[in-house]
């Protein structure tokens, strides 16, 4: 392990290929400053990426990497981790393969408390199928998939992660990059599930939500709620409090199971059946 | 020889009295092999045992047999059932209220603890020692009342006391499904971590990895479904982990996601299929071979696989550690195709036989690369000559590279020159398993010169194996093992001397047949087609034969 790592160490050299002020970018570089901060090399971490936009992460990222089918980061997560729990798991994607074809697995992953750090790109929009409405674009989005207005509730997340059992629960924003660089650092040392929401803008196909959008709703939360109805009314009240907002403790024992046989398999396995 | 019948309501416990006996007469050391017809009922439905016991110190288990030395039946269903496949119609036991019963054979069982009862009688028939049973009987059922129920019932059973009553071979048994094969083999290969999602019929693979797998380390995963299934199956193999996944065919159509998924990336995949009645939910509990061409060809866009069919429990043991091996050596999806039965059948066999099954193959993790590091750049995708390329896995420094779903170039990053990698990197994955290292395409019984080949799969090995055996200078049996790659050449050598095929398999459209047409040019061949859901007995599926063989020769004669 090196003393001396930076984000750069965690960079293949791949250019990315976003847009010009893709709120991926900021992501991209919060994992590798968390990951150089906290020293751990890149060979010893994964990245998985989804599907969209979000799930090209992957492809710029200097340490081994998994892209994976549309909204299946959190299960080939789970098969990372738990068979190899020394490994650094991140899996980032968007809030379309995150909330919407994958959102069984965030709940599933949330129960069985995987500790693996999810960090969701939430720009509110399919951005890389040309600007559809997604799971979290707000009643009344326009776009080419509803004309008239989006007639679905947004989805609530964070609200959704928890009630699972989540034992992290963060939310970030691109456009302050020192703040999720520490949010992600707080997520990857958590013992457990992490859920890290994060506003990613597309500037090319959700302009209503650009920066400026976040920059004026985004409040700052200092530490976790320490009762569910805190918790609770600090979404209710602002929908975009950035911080840690939820943390406990649960046991994540079964990820690290220990070998208790001595005897040679074929031995082992004639006692199962005989 | 012996074939016993029980046959009751789902819920009176017929499964639970049938393990029994079979543990019994595993003690004894006497060869085997179940065949339970289950409801998907769970209380109230028909369900029946049956058992067929080879005579001493023979170590192949018998298949599925027609003729029955005792039955007993709960009710007239169970009669009409099984009257005409007993030798001696007299043979037959049941409560009062049953027709055609004998009087001498009729008592009155509670409904819960006919069970009890009827294994008292089989093993009275049998001959068995009365306290190595009632040993068996007070573990499993703690009331005296059960006891007494298997006390009459072992009185009632010695007034017909088998002519050779069971005895102690002294031989070391142990019973198998093809599903617990599965999980030895697997374990053997060095797999400790498993995901999966319940499914008649392939629970009982993630009933037993729950059990095996923690004290090694390892550990299962229920997960929320088949695709989260194949995916965490992916990571773990992606890890450098071995695993498989195990589904029947409305898990499969889920887990088709992640089989292109793991073409395109080249990440080890072992799917099993443990095949029933289809389509969709279809015959959960029957047997059928009627996914094979969904198998051939599951997934969008074209890519290499591998089918291997296991033609016997024995054969599941091997087939699944030869699969892990093919896999990581070519590093594209190796299916094993099993069928109901075969997975659900439970053999009892010499031990021995077993461990050799177990040790048959070595571990060989082809071009794994787990521990040293790589030196340059390294190119996870770029094949070495004609060998397949090297695959490093996290942990190995200076092997990080991304496996991507997206087109890729030899470094796996997307975006690639279309045109470029398809006329590369695409030929190489397409045409990577066009032929095997895989020494037994099909196992080949009787005499290779032969005029007539009856061929088949999965369940129907026993049957043709028993088929063959009776007059093995006349017919070959040739059980196929693998369906991709076809193993054409083969299959032209080992039928050179035969004029007349015939394909026996448990679909409606002849799959099997379709699948190796290529290597049955200019031969007679005809198809025993079964898609009811039942596995032919012994006299079944030998009349069958016979009547399509003697069609031919009279078509001949015409």
């Amino acid at each position: 392990m090196s003393a001396t790592l930076t984000a750069k160490d965690f960079s293949n050299g791949n250019t990315p290929t976003w847009c010009p002020g893709c709120g991926d970018f900021g992501v991209l570089r919060g994992i590798q400053g968390a990951l150089a901060k906290l020293s751990i090399s890149p060979e010893n971490s994964v990245l998985v990426s989804g599907i969209g936009c979000s799930g090209k992460i992957s492809h710029y990222f200097g340490g081994y990497s998994i892209h994976t089918t549309h909204g299946r980061t959190l299960p080939t997560a789970l098969g990372i981790k738990s068979s190899r729990p020394e490994l650094t798991v991140i899996s980032a994607g968007g809030d379309g393969d995150g909330y919407g074809i994958g959102v069984g697995h965030l709940v599933h992953a949330a129960r069985r408390n995987l500790p693996v750090t999810y960090i969701v790109m939430d720009n509110s929009v399919y951005g890389n199928t040309k600007g559809q409405t997604s799971p979290t674009s707000p009643l009344g989005y326009e776009s080419s998939t509803s004309p008239e207005g989006n007639l679905d509730q947004p989805i609530n997340p964070l609200l959704l992660a928890w009630s699972s059992g989540a034992t992290f629960i963060g939310q970030g924003f691109s456009g302050d990059i020192k703040h999720l660089e520490d949010l992600i650092i707080k997520g990857i040392q958590h013992d457990g599930f992490s859920l890290i929401n994060v506003f990613s803008p597309c500037v090319v196909f959700n302009k209503a939500q650009g920066y400026d959008f976040y920059k004026k709703r985004i409040t700052y939360q200092d530490r976790p709620a320490e009762t569910s109805p805190e918790f609770v009314s600090l979404l209710s009240e602002n929908p975009f409090t950035a911080g840690v907002l939820w943390q406990n403790k649960k046991d994540t024992a079964r990820y690290q199971q220990q070998k208790v046989v001595d005897s040679d398999i074929v031995s082992y396995l004639k006692a199962r059946i005989i | 020889m012996k074939s016993i019948a029980l046959f009751g309501l789902t819920g009176q416990g017929v499964e639970t009295a049938g393990e029994i006996l079979s543990k019994v007469i595993e003690s004894l050391g006497y060869t085997h092999r179940n065949w339970r017809d289950f409801s998907t009922i769970i209380r109230g439905g028909n369900t029946s045992f049956e058992i067929y016991i080879a005579d001493k110190f023979e170590t192949e288990s018998p298949p599925r047999m027609e003729e029955i030395d005792l039955a007993i039946v709960w009710t007239d269903e169970g009669v009409d059932r099984y009257l005409s496949r007993l030798k001696d119609k007299s043979m037959i036991f049941g409560p009062n209220n049953v027709k055609s019963i004998p009087s001498e054979h009729q008592e009155n069982p509670p409904k819960l603890g006919f069970n009890v009862w009827s294994l008292g009688i089989i093993c009275g028939h049998l001959g068995i020692p009365y306290q190595q049973v009632l040993k068996e009987v007070e573990m499993k059922f703690k009331k005296e009342k059960n006891t007494d129920l298997f006390e009459a019932g072992y009185q009632l059973g010695l007034t017909v006391l088998s002519g050779e009553p069971l005895i102690d071979l002294g031989i070391e048994n142990v019973t198998i499904s093809g599903n617990d094969a599965l999980c030895l083999g697997g374990i053997a290969a060095d797999v400790r971590y498993y995901y999966g999602y319940p499914i008649t019929p392939a629970s009982e693979i993630l009933e037993n990895f729950s059990k095996w797998l923690p004290p090694l380390g390892g550990g299962t995963f229920q997960v929320e479904d088949e695709i989260a299934a194949i995916h965490a199956a992916l990571g773990c193999s992606y890890a450098g982990k071995r695993t498989f996944v195990a589904t029947s065919g409305p898990g499969l159509a889920l887990m088709t996601e992640g089989l292109g998924y793991a073409a395109a990336t080249e990440i080890p995949l072992v799917l099993v299929d443990n095949q029933r009645g289809g389509p969709s939910t279809g015959m959960p509990t029957k047997t059928e071979q009627s996914d094979l061409l969904h198998l051939m060809n599951a997934g969008h866009g074209e890519f290499a696989r591998i089918l291997l069919t296991p033609t016997s429990v024995l054969d599941c043991i091997v087939t699944i550690q030869e699969a892990l091996n093919l896999s990581e050596y070519y590093q594209c999806p190796v299916i094993i195709a099993l069928d109901l039965d075969l997975a659900l059948r439970k053999i009892s066999i010499p031990w021995e036989k077993v461990e050799s099954a177990i040790r048959s193959v070595e571990i060989d993790r082809g071009p794994t690369i787990l521990e040293s590091q790589i030196e340059g750049t390294y190119k996870r995708f770029e094949a070495v000559g004609s060998s397949p390329p090297l695959r490093t896995v996290p942990g190995v420094k200076g092997g990080a590279y991304v496996a991507s779903g997206d087109e890729h170039d030899e470094r796996g990053l997307m975006e690639p020159d279309f045109k470029k990698v398809r006329s590369t990197l695409h030929i190489r994955r397409l045409n990577k398993a066009n032929s095997i290292r895989y020494n037994r395409p099909f196992s080949t019984i009787g005499d290779k010169d032969a005029p007539i080949t009856i061929i088949g799969t999965g369940a129907m090995g026993e049957l043709i194996e028993n088929f063959v055996k009776d007059n093995p200078s006349v017919y070959q049996g040739l059980l196929i093992r693998q369906l991709a790659p076809l193993p054409k050449e083969e299959l032209t050598v080992a039928l050179k001397n035969s004029k007349r095929i015939v394909v026996a398999e448990y679909n409606a459209k002849a799959q099997i047949r379709t699948i190796l047409k290529p290597g049955l040019e200019n031969k007679e061949v005809h198809s025993l087609l079964r898609f009811d859901g039942e596995h032919f007995t012994d006299k079944e599926f030998n009349e069958e034969i016979f009547t399509i063989l003697n069609e031919v020769t009279s078509n001949l004669t015409n």
